[in-house]
């Protein structure tokens, strides 16, 4: 278990490297909070990664046919200056 | 910033000037009573945030909507000596009446929450957000919660964590969760721990399949795990302030807080015993409307602006009051469903009453630091009348508390009020009396009349029952 939280913790720790500031923190704002946030905001982030990964490849997709499209009409045209 | 010059300092002035014992823990201003006035400094540390909120146009915007207790700017010469270094010297409208959320019903609460939720995103917009997340800068205007510290408002940082997230958890998530996952109010655990629920112990009570929900994971379970999270990779990493959190996902986290809390219902929503006795059969409707109208009478007659009603229920009385005149009334239960319901009933009818628990038999100490930083119940009762309609027989016979010491702590309250005195005779009495043994020979109504007289002046009294429910109207000295 303490290792499963050692691994998480790890994690979070590499993955999720910017900056911060951490001015007027007269408040403690805890181990646990600090880290469920770098959670979720690497959960954001890979979300964000994926969708643009995502979007490249329904963007090929649509390349693909489009230029498929377009080649055929192409074609057509072709077979219409006969 | 435009100032209002006021008349110099003067050694009789000064002496008026006290700290706020309640406000310390931020160093970047603090609270000082002038009088009656309540006047905030800004210490030079805080200042350039304080510029930057002002200049953001925020302030005005959450003051309009009513979500922020207004603000003017003073003359540092005002505070003498006690400004010290202060920057700025603001003033802001003194409260009725200082509430704590250990005396909030669960609707309170939840109506808190929001509105710090609220001041977050709305902030957010301007480019500012919150240094703390404490439930004690909210208080209560009728139902409607008002945030009270200007001080909290600081520059956001893009990038920047949610500071005030854990404490948010502990003072409004937490204690909200306990009464609709499992039905147990929160006010008895806030109140012996004044800076609400832990993450870890709530979570420690927490059946596993209620910990699946992705919600409760995160904010309830992970964070009490990860709280106590040795692990010298996390510690570097938060104290190197190599992580962030992006804007976006603060807003999600704090939109998301906000629909769930919305959706929150108490757990125990079934009647509870003060719901049924609203429409108890031994409580006739004329019996009703004879004590209204006793009430209405009193209060126009004797021109009382704030009334606090003890043993509120769901607030037939307070609204009497309301009517008759009464610019406010707190009322106090200790019944959680009627505190629910009398929540309601001010909301949607827009009724300048405050339902709060209190068991009278043990009233709110004083707490905190110094056990000056939070007041007990005595030391904020500023009410000009009370009432107490069908109390005392809980009291002295529920509780065992002797007829005169109810009566005295009642007419120590406020300098006139209206007691309901009732008999040995009335099916309630008889209720309460059913399972154990008469230890009462002295209660009854000519006893009653001896202990109020020995502490006040009787205006006034009617009989409002056929079982002999009587109400008396009580003057005393003001002192």
């Amino acid at each position: 278990m303490v290792q499963k939280k050692r691994v998480i913790a790890a994690w979070l720790a590499v993955n999720l490297v910017g900056f911060s500031a951490a001015a007027h923190a007269y408040l403690d704002p805890g181990t646990g909070s600090i880290l469920v946030q770098s959670l979720l905001a690497g959960i954001a982030g890979a979300a964000a990664v994926v969708s643009l990964y995502w979007q490249r490849v329904k963007a090929f997709f649509v390349n693909l046919r489009k230029s498929s499209r377009d080649a055929h009409s192409a074609t057509s045209t072709d077979n219409d200056g006969i | 910033m435009p100032t209002v010059q006021l008349r110099p300092t003067t050694t009789e002035s000064e002496a008026a000037i006290r700290p706020e014992p309640g406000s310390f823990r931020d160093p970047g201003g603090r609270i000082y009573w002038y009088g009656e006035r309540v006047l905030r400094t800004v210490m030079p540390s805080a200042a350039q945030d304080f510029d930057y909120v002002e200049a953001s146009g925020l302030i005005p915007k959450l003051v309009e909507r009513g979500m922020l207790i207004p603000q003017s700017h003073l003359s540092l010469e005002l505070l003498g000596a006690a400004a010290g270094d202060a920057a700025y010297l603001l003033e802001h409208p003194k409260l009725e009446f200082i509430s704590h959320p250990d005396e909030w019903p669960f609707r309170a609460l939840q109506a808190a929450a929001l509105l710090q939720l609220d001041l977050y995103l709305a902030a957010l917009e301007h480019g500012v957000t919150l240094s703390d997340a404490t439930a004690y800068n909210i208080q209560f205007e009728g139902v409607r919660p008002v945030f009270i510290d200007r001080l909290s408002f600081r520059r956001y940082v893009d990038g920047q964590f949610w500071l005030g997230h854990r404490q948010f958890c502990e003072q409004f998530l937490n204690p909200l969760l306990l009464r609709a996952l499992f039905g147990i109010p929160h006010n008895a655990w806030y109140r012996g721990s004044p800076e609400g629920i832990g993450a870890a112990e709530l979570s420690a009570l927490l059946p596993l399949r209620k910990k699946f929900s992705w919600r409760v994971l995160t904010n309830v379970v992970m964070q009490g795990s990860l709280q106590k999270t040795r692990s010298s990779d996390a510690q570097q990493a938060v104290a190197s302030n190599k992580l962030r959190f992006p804007k976006p996902a603060f807003e999600r986290l704090l939109r998301g807080l906000r629909e769930w809390i919305a959706e929150l219902q108490p757990a125990d929503r079934q009647p509870t015993t003060w719901q049924e006795y609203a429409g108890h059969t031994s409580y006739r409707n004329t019996e009703a409307e004879a004590k209204r109208k006793f009430v209405g009478r009193f209060v126009s007659e004797n021109k009382a602006r704030t009334v606090w009603d003890i043993g509120c229920n769901t607030g037939d009385y307070s609204v009497a009051a309301l009517h008759a005149g009464a610019r406010s009334v707190i009322g106090f239960d200790f019944d959680q469903g009627s505190l629910d319901l009398a929540f309601d009933r001010a909301r949607s009818e827009k009724l300048a009453f405050t339902p709060l628990f209190l068991d009278v038999t043990n009233p709110a100490p004083d707490q905190g630091w110094g056990q000056a930083e939070r007041r007990g119940l005595r030391a904020r009762a500023k009410a000009d009348a009370v009432l107490a309609l069908a109390l005392i027989h809980h009291v002295a016979i529920g509780k065992n508390v002797p007829l005169g010491d109810v009566v005295g702590w009642l007419t120590d309250m406020a300098p006139r009020g209206v007691i309901e005195f009732v008999p040995k005779s009335d099916p309630m009495v008889v209720e309460l009396l059913k399972l154990r043994e008469d230890i009462f020979p002295h209660y009854n109504e000519e006893h009653f009349v001896q202990c109020l007289e020995e502490r006040a002046r009787i205006v006034q009294s009617e009989t409002v029952s056929a079982s002999g429910r009587k109400l008396f109207a009580f003057e005393r000295a003001v002192t």
